[in-house]
């Protein structure tokens, strides 16, 4: 007998699936027959055969009881469809209700798919970085060649960079162009762009050169093919066309409408000698070597830092390309806080959603208790009910799911302009279609899960004797899951008010200048050498309240930051960074600031002026003098004398504090001239004259103008965005939520309708059975508040840390919010409430 | 009526004729040395499953043996429904072969 032990597998597989194996020991039978073949035939045949009959037994085990189990699917299809039609109200309360959960799921997703795909289609994204100043995303041209040159881990490197508001014309066609980028070829190497014909043979072979899109090219020649044809750019250059690219994908950061080689930077930027390392204006992407260190990398360009700016925390940091959407220079999440906080929001809806499923099937359920008795007495077993209350709940999140694709197909359009991105919805994407198999999968086991447990474990001879009350059974969970979706909703109200308060706040505080009716714009086409007589020509219409020209848009501009400056010839102690503004002599009375102390450029004789600098209040504390006006004060390398004080303004959005910034008069080199309209009335002759002036100066270059109040407001656009979407969101959960207490009032109403007549009978007014049966949820809504409060109060203490100016946050705003949510939950109490008080004691009495 | 299959009808017949050492093994014995042919272990247990749920035939564990090894071992006996079963099945018989002409004779 020794050593004919029978194969260990297929024993394991049959004891494991218990084939039988509990009613007829399969496998002892096996081995019996086994070990006297074993004898006859030999090891080799017996096995054979060992395996063989495993095998039929498996097969014909599985046909026959997947038979049976489609005998009791059919089964279990045709009560789940009777059921949703026989409580039609109810089923169609839950369908909505998780339609909405799941469409709201599915936008999301498609929004965070576009999202995290940024710039992930390049071959080689994963080696490709951005290197950047640790202060901002520019660099110095130098950087790109040392880089590649010396440093072996680096394979690849370019220069690029977005210069805007270049005119280009072909024969009659003439348009401003933002987004034209100059590069190194090499950026064609290490970025994925693809051309629709051939790629020409070298990128930039001539300095004049020209690389275009697809649109760009329909745009110019139509649909004539435009290699070898001229483009003029700013009615100074000709470039040749010698290649043109599809369009770019939405989700790419780096992209441009026309590409020409960067050593014409030359010609833009002539001041700039290419190897100065002390310009940063440009970008660098670089290419690391595969499965490279980056953190070792980053060493050697910390290195390389210290070695130019010895004295200085100047740092160079790498950012990988996938990162550039989401992430800001320092790593800091940006995008990505929104796509956390908007996923998670988009779960809370449909987790509302299946909670309303989970207590309106529990609470629905006396009306299927005897269904389930019957069942357990015939026979089913336990897991076989949780198996048709599962099934049940899929195929209602079947249909909620195929109902919510008509909502998505149809709301897309208005999520893709809020979102500022095109969204399309096919379904090719094998993450999308996985994601959303899952969104469905988790919502029936989610939501049907409870209700199957709960359901399952019914007793059937209580129930059937009538003895148990199912209804007030696993009342607590049911309170518990309605506490959840008050204190929810309540805190999205708070946090919403709170938003909105601050976003108040923000747009009324007084910002140190006046921005209405002030109209601003760049002078181009060599206006601002004509700048001088452009202005007195103005100035004879009296519409024009004031004209003047500053460097920048609204009074300081980061590129002009420096550490060098000195007062009274003492270097300072501490290195702190002072910001430069160049202004024509009208700039404060235009902007409406204040100057608190000594003079204002216009004040000054022109010779005295252009000596002068004004100080804002802040820069006054950094410079740390008491009576500054009069003293000495070099910046660029020139000297100054302190000619007055300006109050402090809101340059930049009330996210930043404000900054020191240093006052020019340099009239001749200012960029953008800054208009204040005498009144409201007269913007639009304004405007008219402004442009006939432009039209006059410089024809041919389009006049772009902002107004100043709007383009304050630009700059909480986040916010605003933030505050549209958060309210979408909270609409929609505080309409499920009541939806689900519409639902379960009925129930609860529909349970007590005996009790209520007999009240009636005995005296009791509408009034006070109605209050009988909304105390519950009053009481509630009150608990709900010590959730919600504090978790609000601390949620929004986080946010407003964005903000250097915050609004005060009142307990007024807490209570406010919390009555709107009670009213707002008891009108949805109240519809069967009061119908039920209302009801004539006769009818609910009469049958027994 | 109670319906059997020729399968069903043989091994009820098999448990029958091996009394108290009706088990897996000796039932495919039987049916071999009945029919000549190999009865698969597969669809012997699945007909075995369905008289067992008609409540033909009853299974119970017998007592750990020698020769086995202290394995498991499941009898199997007939119930009274099973033995009733099997006497229509052959009364049904009877009655279809009786007043037959001689096959022999139509086979030559």
């Amino acid at each position: 007998m020794k050593g004919r032990i029978p194969p260990k597998l297929p024993g394991w597989i049959i004891r494991r699936l218990s084939v039988y194996e509990d009613m007829f020991a399969v496998t002892s039978d096996l081995e019996e027959e086994y070990i006297y073949l074993y004898g006859e035939k030999g090891k080799f045949r017996s096995g054979m055969w060992y395996w063989k009959q495993t095998f039929r037994i498996l097969s014909s085990y599985f046909f026959n009881s997947i038979t049976w189990k489609i005998f009791m699917l059919n089964n279990y299809l045709k009560i789940a469809l009777r059921n949703i039609k026989n409580n039609k109200s109810y089923s169609f309360l839950n369908i909505f209700c998780l339609t909405l959960g799941i469409a709201c799921c599915t936008i999301i997703m498609i929004w965070m798919e576009n999202e995290l795909s940024f710039d992930s289609y390049h071959k080689n994204s994963d080696q490709l970085y951005r290197v950047t100043n640790n202060w901002g995303w520019v660099t110095p041209q130098p950087l790109a060649s040392e880089l590649k040159n010396n440093y072996p881990e680096i394979v690849n490197s370019s220069r690029f960079i977005t210069r805007g508001g270049r005119l280009i014309k072909y024969e009659d066609k003439k348009f401003y162009e933002d987004n034209f980028v100059l590069s190194d070829p090499e950026l064609f190497q290490m970025l994925d762009f693809y051309f629709t014909k051939d790629k020409p043979d070298e990128i930039f072979r001539n300095i004049n050169d020209i690389i275009l899109t697809e649109s760009m090219s329909k745009k110019y020649f139509g649909n004539a093919d435009p290699v070898g044809k001229v483009l003029n750019i700013d009615n100074k250059y000709d470039f040749i066309v010698t290649g043109v690219l599809k369009d770019f994908s939405q989700n790419t950061m780096i992209k441009g409408d026309f590409f020409i080689s960067f050593e014409f930077i030359k010609y833009y930027d002539a001041h700039v000698k290419p190897d100065d390392w002390g310009y940063n204006s440009y970008n660098t992407l670089i290419q690391v070597q595969k499965n490279a260190l980056v953190t070792e990398i980053g060493k050697k360009l910390s290195a390389l830092s210290k070695l130019h700016f010895p004295d200085s925390n100047n740092d160079y940091i790498m950012q990988n390309i996938r990162d550039l959407r989401l992430y800001d220079i320092k790593g800091k999440r940006t995008g990505m806080n929104n796509i956390y906080i908007f996923s998670a929001l988009a779960f809370l809806v449909l987790l509302m959603a299946c909670i309303n499923f989970m207590y309106l099937s529990t609470a629905g359920s006396f009306k299927r208790a005897k269904e389930i008795c019957m069942r357990k007495t015939v026979g089913a077993k336990k897991t076989e009910l949780l198996v048709q209350f599962l099934g049940e709940s899929f195929l209602l999140s079947l249909f909620a799911f195929v109902s919510a694709l008509f909502i998505v197909k149809l709301s897309l359009p208005l999520f893709s302009e809020l979102a500022g991105i095109n969204m399309t919805f096919d379904l090719v994407n094998i993450r999308l279609i996985s994601g959303l198999f899952g969104i469905i999968l988790f919502t029936a086991l989610l939501s049907g899960s409870y209700p199957a447990l709960y359901l399952s474990s019914f007793q059937p001879v209580s129930i059937l004797k009538g003895t148990a009350n199912i209804f007030s059974k696993h009342k607590l969970s049911r309170r518990l899951l309605v506490l959840s979706q008050f204190s929810l909703s309540t805190l999205l109200v708070i946090c919403l008010a709170v938003i909105y308060l601050q976003l108040d706040f923000m747009k009324n505080r007084d910002l140190g200048y006046n921005s209405r009716n002030v109209i601003f714009f760049r002078m181009k086409g060599g206006l601002n050498k004509r700048y001088k007589s452009f202005k007195n020509e103005l100035k004879q219409n009296p519409v024009f309240f004031s004209i003047t020209a500053a460097s920048s848009r609204t009074g300081a501009d980061t590129h002009f930051g420096t550490r060098g400056w000195s007062i009274n010839g003492k270097e300072p102690e501490k290195d702190n960074v002072i910001t430069g503004l160049k202004v024509d002599s009208d700039y404060f009375n235009t902007m409406g600031m204040k100057i608190v102390l000594g003079n204002d450029f216009k004040n000054l004789p022109q010779n005295t002026a252009v000596n002068s600098v004004v100080l804002n209040e802040t820069a006054v504390k950094t410079v740390g003098i008491n009576s500054p006006v009069g003293k000495r004060f070099t910046f660029w390398n020139r000297d100054y004398t302190i000619a007055g004080i300006v109050k402090d303004y809101n340059y930049d959005s009330l996210h930043e504090s404000i900054i020191p910034v240093v006052i020019v008069f340099a009239p001749e080199e200012c960029r953008s001239v800054v208009v204040r309209i005498t009144g409201e009335k007269d913007i639009s002759e304004a405007l008219a004259f402004l442009k006939s002036k432009w039209e006059e100066y410089v024809p041919g270059f389009p006049f772009e103008y902002y107004f100043l109040d709007e383009s304050v407001e630009n700059m909480y656009g986040t916010e605003k965005k933030t505050i549209t979407l958060l309210s979408y969101f909270t609409f929609l959960i505080i309409s499920i939520s009541s939806l689900g207490l519409f639902g379960l009032s009925l129930f609860t109403v529909s349970q007590r309708t005996k009790e209520i007549g007999i009240r009636k009978v005995l005296g009791a007014t509408v009034f006070k059975i109605s209050g009988l049966l909304t105390t519950e949820f009053v009481m509630l809504m009150l608990m709900s508040y010590f959730i919600a409060w504090p978790s609000a109060y601390f949620i929004m203490n986080r946010w407003l840390l964005n903000f250097a100016y915050k609004t005060d946050i009142g307990t007024t705003i807490y209570v406010l919010s919390s009555c709107a949510t009670l009213f707002i939950a008891l009108a949805a109490v109240s519809y069967h409430t009061v119908k039920a008080a209302r009801a004539n004691p006769v009818n609910s009495l009469k049958y027994e | 009526m109670i319906e059997l299959t020729k399968n069903e009808e043989l091994i009820l017949l098999s448990i029958w004729k091996l009394k108290d050492n009706a088990y897996g093994v000796t039932v495919r014995q039987n049916y071999k040395s009945i029919t000549g042919k190999e009865l698969n272990y597969g669809s012997m247990y699945n007909t075995l499953y369905l008289l067992v749920r008609r409540g033909f035939v009853v299974n119970n564990e017998s007592d750990p043996e020698a020769k086995k090894g202290g394995r498991r071992k499941i009898l199997y006996t007939l119930t009274p429904e099973g033995i009733r079963a099997l006497k229509e099945a052959q009364k049904i018989q009877k009655l279809a072969w009786d007043n037959i002409p001689d096959l022999s004779i139509e086979e030559s």
